[in-house]
């Protein structure tokens, strides 16, 4: 247990780094806030009077939770009061991650071009195959009928006008 | 009352309702099952599904999700020990070693029949004391109603995080989210920096979608694949002594749910760790707790499943959430165009009796789902993660787009989802964030009409408001109390939220324990590390 507490006081510099994210946040919302009117008409709340006391208040917190990692270790215990404080990932982890980010990324940018769906089959599809290394065969069949059944969920029974890209004239 | 309970059973019982409600308890229990997804992930994703539904049935699903989550997730706690739900952590300690122990069946069985009976009895309080709160809050003004989402913002920072500092900045930071775009008051457009998209706000279900789902996932990425220890349909019987054990302990666990489910932000995990620390405590096996004990099991359960219908009082009668879920439900409530709060009793009953008759009719086919299925729901868990958290991120960017048929909603889902991956790995708790980004424009809409109130004098009308006095002083308390309590003691200023002291015990538990495995599977409230071993460590890649 003691060395357990020794680890958690110890500053860490991910955690220092948020927290002064929070309190730049803070800081930024507190600043641009001045473009807008505290009160208006006789003293009523105005469009800055939330987000300036707000912004002031993040801003101090997150100096607060700096100082107090600094001075002995801040408590992280995620949504549940005991969720596993993260370790350092692996480089395999890592490099799944970057893939993931710049998969999704990808996708969204060949959304206008491709559509959706396919974007994103193709997404399913390239996750699969290059980033989890999956066989082929099943990949290829989950991702086609993911995009299918999205097609009849969404597309035809939902009615919802998903973006159809280069198919658009096609398919219109 | 009785004609309310009538008038709900006539909207639930509908076949429309019914068979949406077994959806959502269905899909629910799948959700729970797979690692990494919990309630509020479910709801997140499959709010989109629901828009095209009439509210009430739209509700009942979302419902079901949220209770069925929390079956689910106690199956994996148990066979795997790896929680699908924050508030099933404490099932890992006793139903995992009941797991080894070949009694799988027993602990599966056990937890589900007490979240039900804890759930039946729950629902009737619901029933006599959600209308009870809403009667006394419709004397509420403005002031008062700000008062109360203060104290909800107060009582989450406080509850959720561990970390009171912590809770309030995620919290504000939530707040400040939400002011971007149009002020309600003056029709200004804020922080919007040019973009059209950003005049209507930050959605709400595209940031919950990102923060919960695709921060989840992406935080899950280094875990493979479970391999649960069997349990099969014969293992399942209780015995005589299994029950008589585990029925004190349900009751236990039930007043001690229901109690804390109430309070705004408390939520079922605290719940479950309270009754857990209860059951150290009265238990007749308390010196074997940890080992593999029935009452670690059922009190523990029964309490989340009591917390998450207690829950509701304060999300339906004051319109403010009770936890992370419950946030994301009032968030749903906004969508459809219904204001949760005292009035929703009076304006809408069919939609708040049936919605709370359908919490009935939901436990009770969770228990008929449950009992005999929770193996063949176990077998879920051999799906390959790789195949799953394609589809899921696949589900949860076309689910974001159904919302408002919008491109700038897949972009908010990744930055969100990059916020959330970034928050889950460093352990920032979520829950204040999204009770910001609900309770933000609320608050402020209060703000603004206590102000007119008071004809600029927002201090004056506070100050002539006693009740509203009495529940910023509640809620200046819960917040100054724990640090000041901590500095007292001597602690400095680590955190001093109440799960640091419920950690502390079950600290002790995990000391305590015969076998390394008990200890890393519940160890991540130490420096967490661990508990990437022991249990975990049977995942494949």
């Amino acid at each position: 247990m003691s060395a357990e507490t020794t680890e958690v006081r110890r500053a860490r510099r991910s955690v220092l780094i948020a927290y002064a994210v929070l309190a730049a946040i803070g800081a930024a919302f507190f600043a641009l806030s001045f473009q807008y009117d505290f009160t208006v008409r006789g003293g009523l709340v105005g469009p800055a009077f939330l987000p300036r006391i707000a912004g002031a208040m993040l801003a101090v917190i997150g100096l607060l939770l700096v100082l107090q990692e600094v001075r002995s270790g801040s408590v992280l215990a995620g949504d549940s009061g005991s969720d596993e404080a993260a370790g350092r990932i692996s480089r395999r982890t890592a490099i799944k991650l970057i893939s993931v980010f710049a998969g999704i990324a990808l996708a969204l940018l060949l959304t206008p071009v491709l559509g959706l769906l396919p974007a994103l089959t193709l997404l399913v599809l390239a996750l699969m195959l290059f980033v989890e290394r999956m066989p082929v065969l099943p990949s290829i069949l989950i991702a086609v009928i993911a995009g299918v059944v999205a097609h009849l969920l969404f597309g035809v029974v939902l009615q919802v006008p998903l973006p159809l890209g280069l198919f658009e004239g096609v398919l219109a | 009352m009785i004609e309310n309970i009538i008038l709900g059973f006539e909207q639930a019982l509908s076949v429309e309702n019914l068979i949406w409600c077994f959806v959502g308890v269905l899909l629910g229990t799948i959700i729970g099952l797979l690692p990494g997804l919990g309630s509020a992930t479910g709801v997140a994703i499959l709010l989109p599904l629901t828009l095209a539904f009439d509210p009430l049935t739209a509700l009942i699903m979302l419902a079901g999700i949220y209770h069925g989550s929390q079956y689910g997730a106690t199956i994996t706690a148990i066979l795997i020990a790896t929680p699908g739900e924050a508030s099933s952590v404490v099932s890992t300690l006793d139903g995992y070693q009941m797991a080894r122990k070949g009694r799988a069946g027993p602990a599966l069985a056990i937890s589900a029949l007490s979240a039900f009976a804890s759930a039946f009895v729950s629902v009737l309080l619901l029933f006599a004391l959600a209308q009870a709160f809403a009667d006394i809050a419709l004397g509420f003004g403005p002031v008062e109603l700000m008062a109360i989402m203060a104290l909800g913002l107060a009582t989450i920072s406080v509850f959720s995080a561990g970390n009171v500092l912590l809770g309030m900045g995620m919290c504000v930071l939530g707040v400040l989210i939400a002011c971007i775009g149009i002020d309600m008051g003056t029709g200004v457009a804020r922080f919007a920096f040019g973009s059209i998209d950003l005049y209507s706000g930050v959605p709400l279900v595209e940031a919950m979608i990102g923060l919960f789902a695709v921060g989840e996932l992406l935080n899950q990425l280094d875990k493979g694949a479970p391999k649960p220890i069997r349990a099969r349909f014969r293992d399942l019987l209780l015995t005589k002594e299994d029950l008589k054990r585990a029925t004190p302990s349900t009751i236990r666990g039930m007043v001690i749910g229901f109690v804390l489910g109430i309070l705004p932000g408390a939520g079922s995990t605290l719940a479950s760790f309270m009754s857990y620390g209860a059951e150290k405590r009265f238990s007749k096996h308390r010196k074997k707790m940890g080992t593999g004990q029935i009452e670690g099991v059922a009190g523990p359960d029964a309490a989340t499943s009591a917390a998450a219908n207690g829950a509701f009082v304060p999300t339906l009668a004051l319109g403010v959430p009770g936890g992370a879920t419950t946030a994301i439900l009032l968030g749903a409530f906004l969508i459809y165009g219904i204001t949760p709060g005292p009035l929703l009793f009076e304006e809408e009953p069919e939609l708040v009796w049936g919605l709370l008759v359908s919490f009935l009719i939901g436990h009770l086919l969770l228990l008929l789902l449950n009992l005999p299925l929770a193996p063949v729901f176990a077998q879920l868990l051999r799906l390959k993660y790789g195949y799953l958290y394609p589809l899921i991120i696949f589900t949860s960017f076309i689910g974001a787009f159904a919302i408002s048929n919008n491109m700038f909603s897949l972009l908010l889902v990744f930055v969100f989802g990059i916020i959330g991956y970034v928050f889950k790995r460093l352990n920032f708790p979520l829950a204040p964030l999204v009770l910001g980004l609900v309770i933000g424009p609320l608050f402020e809409k209060s703000l603004v009409q206590s102000s007119a109130l008071g004809a600029g004098d927002l201090v004056g009308i506070v100050a002539a408001s006693p009740t509203a006095l009495v529940i910023l002083a509640i809620a200046a308390l819960l917040l100054i109390g724990p640090p000041v309590i901590s500095l007292i003691r001597g602690k400095g200023l680590r955190g001093a939220g109440i799960d640091e002291s419920a950690l502390d015990a079950l600290q002790g538990d995990a000391d305590d324990a015969p076998d390394g495995e008990r200890a890393d599977a519940t160890s991540g409230h130490g420096d967490g590390r661990s508990s990437r071993d022991g249990p975990r460590g049977t995942r494949e890649e």
